[in-house]
């Protein structure tokens, strides 16, 4: 389960011509839930607070007020703990291009604590099941985008986590790649596994979320279940919501 | 401590796949030093040679024949130049001619009344055959000039006893090896630093700004592994490195330097030696390089050269790590480079040895605690002194580290 309670966090960013310093609120007192065999959509424009927010639920950030907690435990006093039940897929996550999938599997199931060799056999099925263990022993330098996406997302769920954050995993992926992937978080949520998704293609979330949750501005908007949240706007798609929330909050004329 | 050995793994394991670097690291010294040494050697040689067989053209201006009658005997390494010449400058710039000598028209009327002849000569001491053609124009008129002396002294009833009222005989209480154990102990500290320092820093870039330019860094992080067992095993991984580079170029100077022959230390040798047995020496020196480079200096220079490791790994990570590229984190350690080469520089300053703090100076306490290791100065309180301040300098540097990069945006791009 993850609990994330009125959190916040901000950035300084200096003015290169002025060089006055700006402090930028990036997350505003953020709350939601998501249940073990729920998967929570994060929606929200570019630079709205979703990927901030994911990094904080994944201790890479700690917010400056509020808390998280992931399985029970606090994502500030306990980062490790709440590292070891994670497994975290972003955008500008890359891959060791100089090792095969295979080494490189073997490495990361060591520093998630698994022996190697079952590191090793739980790596080569995530890659079958998605669809590249013909290059397991490849170097990984002459994999395509959308090769590299789904060995992330096996090095993301190596580890069997609890607890999956994936952060737009279908960026780079053909249609018949991201169906795979879908078919992929559908399976870990019968599972019983807590998951949150952050995409902008809002059909697949009206599709697999059970609950949804709107971000702009750095606060969060709305949050239900997509049927909810469409009701409410008198809306027939996530899209619509976007699109009315989105109007309703950009500041009018002139611009 | 597991977590760190885990990244070390990985490091050293993703080090290895990367044969170009791997080549340039490893094996591109040995190829490189015995190369350079060999080429060097060859063309110092061939100069040499051809300095030493080649013939110096004289334009003489010696009305009365005087200089001229000796000079230009057969094997006498002297040849006449008969053209006649405008421009001596001019002509000494082009190396048509290499000297030119003008004798007085009445040299003969101050040999007979036995004053100094004033010989006028032109050369051109940026020309290496005008020079030597100097040198040995000296050395010939100095010879004929001590076979006249002798004449004189016949004539008079006197020997070259009268010349030399004091002979000097000397007593040298260090031998060939304090020479030699100076030589490596003036250049190695200066060596061991730079190459330290450089050595890591590629690496250190790339595994630091490196990772987090490429995202891999990110995957990193999200494991159970704590930011502190991450950088730790980045450090370790550096330290090794740097370690294994000096180990590489240390083999392959060494190699070189014994393939090629002609290192300063065997040319060094061999002026020791041509001295000894010259000055009437009974006995050449032989040099024993395993008493000089003894296991126990061997072992103290390491014991400091591991502190040392762990600083500079400790600065570059830092520094690594504050970057968001590899460019930016490059140019941010190039100063580093300038400031241990003007330490290097500074440390091979005469005397140096002599300043009763240095013990207490960070870096330049190594420089002359290795230098004295290997010139048999060892004094142990010093050695100890330096080891304690290098280990509080590197503690203090991993500790600073540490706190710099549990900050967040020492780890993210923005």
């Amino acid at each position: 389960m993850i609990e994330v309670s009125n959190i916040y966090k901000s950035f300084t960013l200096k003015d290169k011509r002025t060089l006055k310093i700006k402090t930028i609120a990036a997350v505003q007192d953020i709350s939601f839930s998501v249940l073990p065999g729920e998967i929570y959509g994060l929606l929200g424009p570019n630079g709205a607070g979703k990927s901030t927010t994911l990094r904080m639920i994944a201790t890479l950030m700690s917010p400056e007020k509020g808390s998280i907690k992931v399985s029970g435990l606090s994502t500030t006093q306990h980062p490790n703990e709440v590292r070891a039940k994670l497994g975290f897929l972003a955008t500008d996550m890359d891959v060791y291009e100089r090792f095969t999938p295979r080494e490189q599997l073997k490495i990361f199931g060591e520093f998630q604590g698994m022996d190697p060799e079952s590191a090793e056999k739980r790596g080569l099925q995530l890659l079958d099941n998605l669809g590249i263990l013909d290059f397991a022993n490849v170097k990984m330098d002459g994999f395509s985008s959308g090769q590299r996406q789904k060995f992330n997302i096996a090095r993301a769920l190596l580890h069997d986590p609890q607890v999956i954050i994936f952060d737009e995993p279908t960026t780079g992926l053909d249609v018949l790649t991201a169906k795979t992937v879908l078919d992929l978080l559908i399976n870990l949520k019968t599972q019983g596994k807590t998951i949150i998704l952050s995409t902008h293609i809002l059909p697949m979330v009206e599709k697999i979320c059970s609950k949804v949750g709107i971000i702009y501005q750095g606060k969060l908007q709305t949050e239900g279940s997509p049927k909810q949240v469409m009701e409410r706007f008198n809306s027939n798609s996530l899209d619509e919501v976007f699109f009315t929330l989105a109007d309703s909050k950009e500041p009018k004329g002139g611009q | 401590m597991k977590g760190a050995w885990l990244v070390l793994k990985k490091e050293m394991l993703y080090w290895t796949k990367d044969r170009r670097t791997l080549f340039l690291t490893l094996f591109f010294p040995l190829i490189l030093y015995p190369l350079l040494f060999g080429i060097m050697t060859k063309m110092s040689l061939n100069d040499s040679r051809r300095l030493s067989t080649s013939v110096t053209r004289v334009a003489i201006d010696d009305p009365r024949n005087i200089l001229s009658s000796i000079l230009f005997r057969e094997g006498s390494g002297f040849e006449k130049f008969t053209e006649s010449l405008e421009n001596i400058p001019l002509a000494l710039s082009q190396e048509k001619i290499h000297l030119s000598i003008k004798v007085p028209q009445d040299a003969k009327d101050y040999v007979a009344s036995q004053k100094p002849i004033d010989l006028q000569i032109t050369y051109d001491p940026s020309r290496d055959m005008s020079e030597k053609g100097f040198l040995k124009i000296q050395k010939f008129i100095k010879d004929n000039d001590a076979m006249i002396v002798v004449g004189r002294l016949n004539e008079l009833r006197l020997t070259s006893d009268i010349l030399e009222p004091t002979r000097i005989s000397i007593i040298k209480t260090t031998g060939a090896n304090e020479e030699i154990g100076k030589l490596i102990g003036l250049f190695l500290p200066y060596f061991l630093l730079i190459s330290m320092y450089a050595g890591a820093m590629q690496f250190g870039a790339d595994i630091t700004a490196g990772e987090k330019e490429r995202g891999t860094l990110l995957s990193l992080l999200t494991t159970r592994l704590s930011r502190l067992q991450i950088m730790q095993g980045k450090m370790l991984a550096i330290f090794c490195v740097s370690i294994l580079g000096i180990a590489m170029n240390l083999i392959a100077i060494g190699l070189g330097g014994f393939t090629a022959g002609n290192l300063a230390l065997y040319d060094r040798v061999e002026k020791t030696k041509a001295m000894a047995i010259s000055m009437g020496s009974p006995t050449p020196p032989t040099i024993d390089l395993q008493s000089i480079l003894t296991p126990q200096a061997i072992l103290l220079t390491l014991g400091l050269l591991i502190p040392l490791g762990l600083l500079f790994s400790a600065i570059i990570l830092t520094i690594g790590a504050q970057s968001k590229s590899v460019r930016e984190a490059n140019v941010a350690m190039v100063p580093g480079i300038f400031i241990v080469l003007a330490i290097g520089v500074f440390s091979l300053s005469p005397g140096i040895e002599k300043l009763t703090y240095l013990p207490f100076v960070p870096l330049m306490n190594i420089t002359v605690v290795i230098r004295k290791l290997f010139t048999g100065q060892f004094v142990a309180w010093e050695y100890l002194i330096t080891l304690l301040m290098t280990l509080l300098l590197s503690w203090f540097t991993v500790a600073l580290s540490g706190r710099l990069l549990s900050r967040e945006n020492a780890l993210f791009k923005s």
